[in-house]
């Protein structure tokens, strides 16, 4: 029984070298290209061609292989540099700024375009200055009767 | 002797415009024809005058003249007569001028073309043009002058650059200036910087001159169709200059900058797609106006909206207010022009309250079914503006506002965009796909059924077709059915259009087609050009989601497989220096597909000592785009670093653009009214009333 | 006898109806107005420049490498000298003998020389100090925020700060030994004079 615990101790002390795992470009990439380069404005940190750049893709490389996943690698990078590392923000506050805005653009949008379809749906063509030519509605029999004609 | 001639005909230029604005404005109100007219000459003036600024820079950069500041920072000895002509807009100061060149060769072209059409307007249009054109031309005169010279003082040894000699001051020799000249950055140094900023320039200052109609409708309180008559050709040439400058920068980057995409979403980018949103947007609706007599406050709100947009996209891209990869250096022009922008916004605002409250925008016709023309066009609107709003808010409201109010600098990219403005695209291409069909005043909902059904039909079976020959994702089914719904549609009406003609009069097929494009130009030039934006749609929903990246080491002489057909052999590798100074690392690759040999590429290293650039080679077909990059090699191990990109239907963005193009150019040819042996016989010079 | 028949050739036209100054337009003005103002605060942000002589100190946190915070605010009254530094940065690797002497030289003086590391990752800034031996305070400046502060545009970027808490000289770039200990030979010598 000893000896199964001397070998599970063994076992266990090679799991950290096991632990630095060999990790792919494309790894690296997939994670690189969701970032921005600290340093430079605005350049997506897999585009960047500084040296610096290179150092930050092989931290990334160098936390890849001990094990992090990308979301800890990300937020150890936000706590350095900031949050113009990603291109969407983390922090709820600052999420919810960046997406309600559009929303409520949209909502405001549709909500105008709703108002002044019913607006010309309420004033009915009767007063004689409105109008100065034909007036259709979608119900009108003789029109009915006419689109049957022709079709 | 240059930068003299630039700076006189710079001065009188600025004056010429100042002039113009003024004596225009005072001629209008006090009736006096002749002060109008001096105007009106004195903002035709302006462009020629520009011109001779212009090719005096030109000349002294083609001759290398290193006194002038300008030169010196964007030329050095090596630099070849190419990149000398485009260093024209290299910089700050150049593209200033260049700028004003632009429009004022706009206004001079609407004042000419428009003079007797809209004479009524004219004095107002000139007005507002030439305000704007003064500003910028101050701008350039007083704070970004290109025509400054080095001077340096014999004693203390100091240099400054200046418009005229200083004290003491006096004028270096050009070879002692030619050894530290700057040179032009080498992002700039390719082929396509000869036509993206000029067509770019274009687009923006184009707008001027829907702008100053508008703006001259409500300042004389001519509100009928006139403005709009006048406004609208402009507008489509402003648009079509401006889609020019958007696609070509896109095929700039793609070519050039190394990263495989064509669309950064970089603030300064999509500051130059907000004028393009609104100024869509406009032209759908200024449609509505025209039939119906409707939307007429809405109209004026658009044009005020898209030449804002235009002064804030400028004012964005050269002060720095958001940081980019695009942006030029700090400068002083951050608060003239902010404050520019404000003004001209602010008076554009108060006009049109001022007159929409007293009544004089009301809509003529009031009625509209649900299904109607003009209700789908006011749904084009809502989309188009809140495309606006989310791509304004995403690349300069949040970041400022998180900045300013939070304490944090934030940066909204790709993947932010990406997930905000698809599911409004994919709705207009849906609504592209319904309005066709629609008439004006309403539609019956069977009759819109019925004529869907034909593209429907089309649009599944190309769907099954290809869904049984390639890998296609949920996402791409549903992108990909909009699109072609919408292309379908355009095409249907274009055959049924063509069909009507060939059964009603008996032409050929290819007569009717020219003869149904050259009888309803705006019709069907219009359906052009939403086929140039289906076929665009494609090729960015093809490169997007199916775009394949891997990342390969591969040695001298081996063939490394990049997927089931294709393999890349790295075949050479050499060095070279090019007329401009810069050291060439090329590589040459084999492109080979189910193991036969089908192109040769050559992506290379471009070393400018300070930057390296990573030119990428490629092979295009129609099916996609074999795109690899170097990234770095070792020589000695034999070895090289390569990224390769397989961006499916990627040239059809390309080719979707020349159809956009040519569509735009049908809708806006000048059409024949009435034919020439109709025209009504020329009116006397002077009536007798007038000899009188 | 009135024939009313033509009256109307002699009426005025109706006035068109005038409206209040509706919702949208409300919104519209104040929301031009209210964005350029906030543009036009932006705008001044971005255009802030590195602190200047004359200026008050922008005082600062800074948790050091060994994890030790340190207040500039507490060291009022000794001579703060600021470096800006990092591990990428080709001219901190001139400059960063010179800073270690200085500090050696100065540091009995009341002289306080602290390293900012900016934008760098922690392994290659340790490794940055032991190679020149830098025993002065050093911490990493998280998130920015004192880079930000100071306008940071480039490095290397050093300031020098008086006793009584006003910057008395910026060097935007490359600095060495003799221009910095002149620099603070001349703060000491106005602190004597006082």
């Amino acid at each position: 029984m000893r000896w199964f615990y001397v070998l599970l101790a063994l076992l266990l002390l090679t799991i950290p070298a096991a632990a630095q795992r060999p990790v792919t470009e494309d790894e690296v990439h997939a994670i690189a290209e969701d970032m921005y380069c600290p340093v430079c404005e605005n350049e997506p940190l897999d585009d960047c061609r500084n040296v610096t750049c290179m150092q930050w893709k092989a931290e990334i490389r160098n936390m890849l292989s001990q094990g992090m996943t990308e979301d800890q690698i990300v937020a150890d990078f936000i706590e350095r540099y900031g949050q113009q590392v990603v291109s969407i923000p983390r922090d709820p506050t600052l999420l919810f700024l960046s997406f309600a805005i559009p929303a409520a653009g949209t909502v405001i949008m549709i909500v105008m375009g709703v108002f002044t379809f019913l607006r010309w749906r309420r004033r009915q063509p009767m007063t004689a200055q409105a109008s100065s030519g034909p007036v259709f509605t979608p119900d009108d029999p003789y029109r009915r009767q006419v689109e049957q004609d022709i079709h | 002797m240059l930068a003299e001639i630039g700076l006189v005909a710079l001065t009188l230029s600025f004056v010429a415009s100042v002039y113009a604005a003024v004596l225009s404005v005072i001629g209008e109100r006090r009736h006096n024809e002749n002060w109008v007219i001096s105007g009106r000459n004195a903002s035709l003036a302006t462009f020629p005058l520009l011109g001779v600024a212009v090719v005096a820079l030109l000349i002294a950069l083609l001759t290398e003249q290193y006194q002038i500041g300008y030169v010196w920072s964007v030329t050095d000895p090596q630099t070849p007569v190419f990149y000398r002509v485009t260093a024209l807009w290299g910089s700050q100061k150049g593209s200033l001028l260049f700028w004003c060149l632009t429009m004022s060769a706009f206004t001079a072209g609407a004042i000419w073309l428009n003079w007797r059409s809209d004479r009524r307007l004219m004095p107002y249009t000139i007005a507002f043009m030439m305000a704007s054109l003064a500003f910028f031309i101050g701008l350039t005169l007083f704070l970004e002058n290109p025509f400054e010279r080095w001077w340096f003082h014999p004693e203390t040894g100091e240099e400054m650059l200046a418009a005229f000699a200083p004290a003491g001051y006096l004028l270096p020799t050009n070879e002692v200036l030619a050894a530290s000249a700057n040179g032009l950055n080498p992002l700039l140094r390719h082929f396509g910087m000869i036509i993206h900023p000029p067509m770019l320039y274009l687009g923006f200052v184009g707008f001027v001159v829907p702008f100053g109609f508008a703006m001259a409708a409500l300042a004389s309180g001519d509100l009928t169709t006139n403005w709009i008559r006048a406004t609208r050709r402009w507008a489509l040439v402003a648009w079509l200059f401006l889609s020019l400058g958007l696609i070509l920068g896109g095929r700039w980057a793609y070519d050039v900058l190394g990263w495989g995409g064509y669309w950064g979403w970089d603030p300064v980018e999509n500051a130059a797609f907000l004028p393009w949103l609104v100024g869509t947007a406009f032209i759908h609706s200024v449609m509505i106006q025209q039939k119906r007599g409707m939307l007429k406050v809405w109209n004026m709100f658009l044009v005020l909206a898209t030449f804002s947009a235009v002064l804030f996209g400028t004012f964005a891209t050269r002060s720095g207010v958001i940081e980019s990869v695009h942006s030029f250096a700090r400068s002083e022009v951050g608060f003239p022009m902010l404050a520019f922008w404000g003004i001209m916004t602010l008076i554009g605002v108060v006009l049109l309250i001022w007159r929409w409250n007293r009544g004089e925008l009301r809509d003529e016709h009031q009625f509209a079914g649900l299904l109607s023309r003009e209700t789908l066009f006011v749904l084009n609107n809502v989309i188009f503006m809140a495309l606006a709003v989310a791509i304004f808010w995403g690349s300069f409201g949040a970041p400022i506002i998180s900045e300013l109010f939070m304490g944090t600098e934030i940066s909204l990219g790709v993947e932010y965009f990406m997930q905000v403005t698809p599911p409004l695209f994919a709705a207009m291409y849906i609504l592209m796909g319904i309005a066709p069909l629609s008439a004006w005043s309403a539609t019956a909902a069977h009759r819109l059924g019925r004529a869907l059904v034909l593209p429907s039909l089309l649009t599944l079976a190309t769907l099954t077709i290809l869904t049984l020959l390639t890998p296609m994702t949920l996402v791409a089914w549903i992108g990909y059915g909009v699109v072609f719904l919408a292309g379908y549609v355009a095409l249907v009406e274009m055959v049924r259009g063509a069909q009507a003609r060939v059964r009603a009069r008996g032409e050929s097929w290819p007569q009717a087609l020219i003869r149904l494009f050259g009888r309803n130009q705006r019709r069907y030039g219009g359906y052009m050009v939403h086929l140039g934006v289906v076929v665009i749609g494609l090729g960015v929903i093809g490169s997007t989601i199916f775009q394949y990246e891997t990342r390969r080491v591969i040695s001298l002489g081996e063939t490394e497989r990049i997927d089931e057909q294709y393999a890349l052999r790295y075949d050479d590798l050499s060095v070279g220096l090019a007329a401009d100074g810069r050291e060439l690392h090329i590589t040459t690759l084999s492109i080979l597909q189910n193991g036969e040999h089908i192109a040769t590429i050559r992506p290379r290293l471009d070393d400018f000592g300070e930057m390296t650039m990573h030119i990428a080679g490629a092979h295009s077909t129609l099916a996609n785009d074999f795109y690899v990059l170097l990234d770095t090699y070792d020589e000695e191990a034999g070895l090289a670093a390569f990224i390769v990109y397989i961006n499916p239907l990627v040239n059809l963005v390309w080719w979707g653009g020349l159809i956009l193009i040519l569509g735009t150019f049908i809708a806006a040819w000048p059409r024949e009214v009435v034919p020439a042996h109709l025209h009504a016989p020329q009116k006397p010079a002077k009536t007798r009333l007038q000899t009188a | 006898m009135t024939d009313n028949s033509l009256d109307f050739l002699q009426e005025p036209d109706a006035a068109p109806q005038r409206r209040g100054l509706s919702l949208s337009s409300i919104v519209l003005l104040i929301g031009v107005i209210l964005s350029g103002l906030v543009l036009a605060w932006q705008l001044a942000n971005q255009n802030r420049l590195q602190p200047m002589p004359g200026e008050p100190a922008r005082d600062f946190l800074l948790t050091t490498f060994d994890g030790q915070t340190l207040s500039t605010a507490d060291l009022r009254g000794q001579i703060i000298v600021i470096n800006f530094w990092a591990s990428w940065c080709a001219p901190c690797r001139e400059e960063a003998p010179d800073l270690q002497q200085l500090h050696l030289d100065y540091a009995d003086q009341g002289v306080t020389l602290i390293g900012v590391n900016w934008l760098d990752i922690e392994g290659e800034a340790l490794a940055f100090m032991d190679e020149f031996g830098l025993t002065y305070v050093n911490g990493p400046d998280m998130g920015e925020r004192i880079a930000e502060q100071y306008a940071i545009q480039g490095a290397p970027e050093t300031f020098i700060i008086g006793p009584d808490g006003t910057v008395t000289h910026s060097f935007l770039g490359l600095v060495d030994y003799d221009k910095l200990a002149a620099a603070i030979d001349e703060v000491l010598a106005g602190e004597d004079a006082t």
